[in-house]
């Protein structure tokens, strides 16, 4: 019951909830990469706390993490396991098997590479864009986070945000858009 | 991304994958080749766009960090004042103030839980209610909670106001509305029902919920323990 009642929390952005498990979870699992994989830098060790509770939120949000048999920490020790690979590979220092077994619930579940490898392409866009919808401010903030985050239609924004029609959500959505160029232009 | 809003409306209809937007999308292909550029930056925008979602979440999680390490600054500073503090006046009042009134285990207790709703989804019609409830104006967040459909949010804001009014046998009646255990604020809403037949002195119902709290050795378990000595 506790699981899925964290599982809803998460869900519904319940930040209390999503704090608590943040913070009750992270002495643990710092030690627990020390003492397993030999990371030493603090620093480091938070980086990859920091990812595989990203990860976690994220599929659970999308809803590939759902009918949990084992505990939430289970998971996000789970998905760790998978960060350190991801984090180790570059160098190739570290080879050990247990790196190699994934738990099978978990072979489906995005990794967000992309969006966390700041080698990527895009991330430098990517931070930026992060950056300006930090400073946007309302109604704008909502708008683009329904449309671009949450998948929203137009057409359910303006039933969510009341406006007149659909056409008066598109309208708001592009002028936000050129609110968040100035911002990125800044 | 150079796009006029046109242009934008054209391919978010386009990539929505309605077969309108495809073949509109081509017609306007057809007198303006340019546009097959000018969607590749968009569909390069918007994947930016939304793997933003995911670094702004970590960045949360990176202010929280600074939070809590300034936190533990302010508590070392402060912990050991307070524990010399403590030791003088525990022995104090012991004597003076041998057990805590109800009034007051009612309050170091209870905090009307924190406005978790953001403008998403259907919650968005509770921004009214939401408002009035984070300016502890719970006499018009209530007026506002009751006109509102029934649903897990609503019953337990409702009861959380009333709750901070002090009038619990109207809380109690609310939180018994709340019956989804699965729902995130289940736990809050028990132990704030438990709360409330306490302060109401409907004490065997508070004594069975209290247990039953304890029992399942969830967040309030420690509280509830606590609370139970005074039953």
């Amino acid at each position: 019951v506790k699981n899925k009642a964290t599982i809803a929390a998460i869900k519904e952005d319940n930040e209390r909830v999503i704090h608590e498990l943040y913070n009750s979870s992270q002495a643990k699992f710092v030690n627990w990469i020390k003492g397993k994989y030999k990371i030493a830098p603090q620093e480091a060790c938070l980086e990859i706390y920091q990812r595989s509770f990203t990860v976690l939120y994220f599929n659970v949000k999308k809803g590939k993490l759902n009918d949990l048999d084992a505990s939430i920490e289970t998971y996000l020790f789970g998905i760790g396991k998978m960060v350190v690979r991801e984090w180790w590979r570059e160098a190739s220092k570290y080879k050990e098997d247990d790196l190699n077994e994934a738990m099978e619930d978990l072979s489906k579940i995005d990794l967000f590479g992309d969006a966390l490898n700041q080698k990527s392409d895009k991330f430098e866009l990517t931070e930026q864009l992060a950056k300006g919808m930090n400073e946007i401010g309302e109604p704008c903030k909502t708008v683009l986070q329904l449309f671009y985050w949450e998948q929203n239609s137009m057409e359910a924004i303006a039933i969510k945000l009341n406006y007149k029609n659909e056409q008066v959500a598109k309208k708001k959505k592009y002028l936000c858009l050129q609110k968040l160029k100035e911002i990125m232009r800044d | 991304m150079n796009a006029t809003e046109e242009e934008i409306n054209l391919f978010d209809d386009l990539l929505s994958g309605t077969a309108e937007g495809k073949a509109a999308f081509n017609k306007a292909l057809t007198n303006d080749p340019s546009l097959a550029q000018k969607l590749i930056d968009y569909q390069n925008f918007k994947s930016a766009f939304e793997a933003s979602e995911i670094l702004a979440f970590k960045n949360k999680l990176s202010s929280w960090e600074h939070e809590s390490s300034s936190k533990t600054n302010v508590f070392k500073l402060w912990f050991g004042a307070i524990a010399a503090g403590l030791a003088i006046i525990f022995g104090v009042s012991y004597f003076f103030f041998p057990s805590p009134s109800k009034e007051s285990l009612i309050a170091g207790n209870f905090t009307p839980y924190d406005n978790v709703i953001t403008v998403r989804g259907n919650k968005v019609d509770m921004d009214d209610a939401m408002n009035a409830y984070q300016h502890k104006d719970y006499q018009k967040a209530i007026e506002f909670f009751q006109e509102l459909p029934k649903n897990e949010l609503s019953v337990f804001y409702l009861g959380e106001s009333y709750m901070a009014l002090k009038k619990y046998d109207k809380a109690i009646e609310t939180y018994r509305q709340f019956s989804n255990p699965d729902h995130g604020l289940y736990e809050v809403n028990t132990f704030h029902l438990a709360l409330a037949y306490f302060a109401n002195s409907d004490d065997e119902l508070a004594k069975k919920l209290f247990e039953k709290i304890e029992e399942e050795q969830g967040e309030y378990a420690s509280q509830a323990t606590a609370l139970l000595r005074y039953l």
